[in-house]
């Protein structure tokens, strides 16, 4: 008999440019679904999804941003005390590139110490059948940004769902285990022992 | 003009006959009174810390008897009162105290007194009145129409009693006339603005490719199919973007003018567009800072925790702060995602009530919504206040219908129900509220531009670290080659040393030696060498010369001495045989 560990709470934080796709990978995420057309958002809205990575279960409290730059005055709001970051460019726009540099190094600066970061590169599959002369970003780019700034690296299609799950297991792996896991059911005065659980190994599926 | 939805006039007048419904009754009198007077029974709604930094002895009642007033002129600090607590009831609307309303339609009639455009603004709210009259005649033919064509006929025309004014709007202004009212309420025809529109309708815009984009991805149309409007919309975006260059576009934007422009044609909606922004004073939402957002947020909080304490304490319990889901209610004027029914209604009251009418909505949805939101945890409860507000206003008839068509429903909501009981907003709290938003904002400033001070500093500390960390780090290397090197001659020391013992004793031996050598060479060899030897010579010439003599002297005695011997021969050798 064994009981999951209760899910950890992670607060995460999309940032990039407009119309890159935050919303859209959130909502791949969080429904597996996709709108061609997604509204802009305003503000800032919030969604939640459980994550399951090998034995530990995450439960991510997602804020997902405006992009406009306008709305650039709102994000601290919203990265304060994230544990992580997906920072999103689209990979045919070299401009959303920039704008992702750019919120990186904000992060860096501002944002909690110990943050973990995942550099995105969304609409791929708008490079997918060697439709080459759409990328205006190389994965190379984004590779050495990734690794200059020690940050996860994906490329992702929130269309075609490509690496959409990956992003959010790559974050979850590396969220560090130290959470005070011992909460104590009190039902039969029997301890649960947390840590020889048998690993039910759901092979890190997410939904 | 749009007509496509009905409103549905004689559920309001029902809801309005009885005015005191589930409303305690409120005496207007007592409220300010206890406002007035020092009364700090109320522990629990004791204001927050930072209020302490306001002054709070020179409190002077206010008189408020003259409800018609605006604020008058006297020092802001008489408004402080900060820490006595407010009470705050819903009132019903007894039409005398609508503030707002008072207080805006003041403001309008201000600003078009003083308006550079008075006259061309005068000839534009004409037009609107005589497209006004076409409309009421045409739709008197129809003897059942419910609109009460006289009321809103002595509104336009300024004759209508404040009082009535305020129950006529919160019926809903009727759709056929709705936005023509908006224009003639808002003083927004402004025929000059016309011009404007009309000259720069070719030029270009820096926001164009977002605007577009963003008209591509607003879900508005998709439920009202009005795409014909795309374009209308696309260009009063983008000339407004060149009107005011300083906010440009913003991605609110949309979405406040498009109930706009559904309600009137290109020109009109331009105009309305530039008066809600300008006078307003929208654009403080949407400015660099976002001032007026994060006032109004501050506003809201502050009424939340005056009308609802518990509630209040709840979502702060719960962590969720009113920027995480009133944010987008203002910014947009409540059109992101409510239902367009209940967008027009909300409207409604905006133009005739002005910005802060925006708190009365929100906080009287938080209140009728209260049961719902106490028993909700974090993210339901965030969810909640994101999407569902609005649910518990669903019709009867419709709750638990899984799927009804809501585009051709025109009385999915209960509409009436959100607008009735909304509370009353005191003028003089809202000044108050801003004068402790400035001090907060500015106090933020102050730690902000310390902080960024702080930074600055501390950047080029680091950097000044970071050479003098390089520079450390090549001195240390020095350092430890220097060291070896120590090392090493550490070792070869005592070799060294041994060394030059023995070179040294070498030295003595040698020095030794040539001191002998020296000594010897003086005592061999004298120095008047060739005086010593004539000398000696001399010694050897006298020697020679003496020895002559003394040769010639044995001579002689040598020939006595054999003269001698033959002398002495006889005698020998008698002597010898003796």
């Amino acid at each position: 008999m064994s009981f999951p560990n209760p899910p950890k709470a992670i607060k995460l934080v999309l940032l990039g440019e407009a119309a890159v796709g935050k919303s859209s990978l959130v909502l791949r995420f969080v429904s597996n679904d996709f709108q061609e057309n997604k509204e802009p958002t305003i503000g800032a809205a919030f969604l939640t999804q459980k994550c399951t990575i090998g034995d530990k279960t995450i439960k991510y409290e997602i804020w997902d941003t405006a992009g406009q730059e306008r709305f650039a005055s709102l994000a601290p709001m919203y990265y304060r005390n994230a544990q992580a970051a997906l920072v999103v460019y689209d990979i045919t726009k070299p401009a959303s590139f920039l704008k992702a540099r750019h919120w990186v190094k904000e992060l860096h600066e501002q944002a909690s110490k110990d943050i973990i970061i995942a550099l995105v590169g969304n609409k791929y599959d708008l490079v997918e059948d060697s439709n080459d002369e759409l990328r205006k970003v190389s994965v190379e780019e984004g590779k050495k940004l990734a690794e200059e700034e020690d940050l996860l690296f994906f490329e992702t299609s929130a269309k075609t769902s490509f690496n959409v799950n990956e992003v959010f297991i790559g974050i979850g792996s590396k969220i560090p285990d130290n959470s005070p896991v011992t909460e104590t059911r009190p039902e039969n005065g029997a301890r649960i022992d947390l840590s020889s659980q048998p690993a039910q190994k759901s092979n890190s599926s997410c939904c | 003009m749009n007509q496509d939805t009905e409103s549905d006039n004689s559920e309001y007048a029902e809801a309005h006959s009885n005015k005191s419904l589930e409303v305690p009754e409120v005496d207007e009198e007592k409220v300010e009174m206890a406002d007035s007077e020092s009364n700090y029974e109320k522990s629990d709604e004791k204001d927050e810390s930072n209020d302490e930094k306001f002054d709070e002895k020179d409190v002077t009642p206010i008189d408020t008897s003259n409800d018609t007033d605006l604020p008058s002129r006297e020092p802001m600090k008489d408004y402080f009162r900060l820490n006595e607590p407010i009470i705050f009831e819903p009132e019903d609307l007894t039409p005398s105290n609508n503030h707002l309303l008072v207080n805006n339609l003041n403001r309008i009639k201000t600003t078009f007194d003083n308006h550079q455009d008075k006259s061309s603004i005068d000839q534009g709210t004409s037009t609107l009145k005589s497209l006004f009259q076409q409309i009421k005649n045409a739709s008197m033919i129809n003897t059942q129409s419910s609109i009460e064509w006289e009321k809103w006929e002595d509104l336009i025309n300024d004759k209508l009693p404040i009082e009535e004014i305020n129950l006529l709007i919160n019926k809903g202004i009727p759709n056929e006339i709705r936005g023509i009212i908006w224009g003639i309420i808002s003083r927004s025809n402004n025929l000059k603005l016309n011009d404007y529109f009309y000259n720069h309708a070719n030029l270009e815009s820096i926001h164009e490719r977002q605007i577009k984009k963003d008209i591509t991805r607003t879900s508005f149309y998709t439920s009202i199919s009005k795409l014909d409007k795309i374009n209308e919309i696309f260009n009063i975006l983008k000339i407004y973007s060149n009107y005011d260059k300083e906010i440009g576009y913003t991605q609110g934007m949309i979405f406040v003018l498009t109930p706009i422009n559904l309600q009137l044609n290109e020109f009109e909606s331009f105009n309305l567009l530039v008066n809600i922004m300008y006078d307003y004073n929208l654009r403080s939402f949407f400015d660099n800072e976002m001032k007026g957002l994060h006032l109004m947020l501050y506003k809201f909080d502050r009424l939340l925790q005056l009308t609802r304490p518990n509630l209040f304490n709840h979502l702060i319990n719960q962590g969720i702060k009113s920027s995480m889901y009133a944010s987008q209610w203002f910014l947009t004027l409540f059109s992101y995602k409510f239902p367009i029914d209940i967008v027009y209604r909300i409207f409604d009251h905006f133009i005739f009530e002005g910005l802060d009418f925006l708190l009365k909505i929100s906080i009287n949805l938080m209140i009728l919504n209260e049961h719902n939101l106490m028993n909700l945890k974090f993210d339901k409860l965030l969810g909640f206040l994101q999407n569902s507000l609005f649910n518990i206003f669903v019709n009867d008839k419709y709750i638990g219908d899984k799927s009804p068509e809501k585009s051709v429903i025109t009385d999915f909501y209960s509409i009436d129900k959100i607008f009735k009981n909304l509370i009353n907003i005191n003028p003089n709290d809202m000044i108050k509220f801003e004068a402790e938003f400035n001090e907060l904002y500015r106090q933020n400033k102050l730690k902000e531009e310390r902080i960024n001070k702080m930074n600055l500093v501390n950047g080029k500390l680091r950097n000044e670290i970071k050479y003098l960390q390089m520079n450390l780090a090549s001195l240390n290397q020095d350092h430890l080659s220097l060291l070896q090197n120590l090392i090493n001659y550490k070792i070869k020391l005592p070799e060294l040393v041994s060394q030059n013992f023995e070179l040294r004793e070498n030295i003595d031996q040698l020095t030794e030696d040539i001191d002998n050598l020296k000594t010897k060479i003086n005592d061999d060899v004298p120095e008047d060498i060739e005086n010593q030897i004539s000398k000696l010579l001399d010694i050897n010439k006298s020697e020679t010369e003496r020895n002559i003599s003394l040769e010639d002297e044995l001579d002689e005695l040598m020939a006595q001495d054999k003269e001698l011997d033959e002398k002495l021969a006889p005698f020998k050798k008698s002597w010898f045989w003796k």
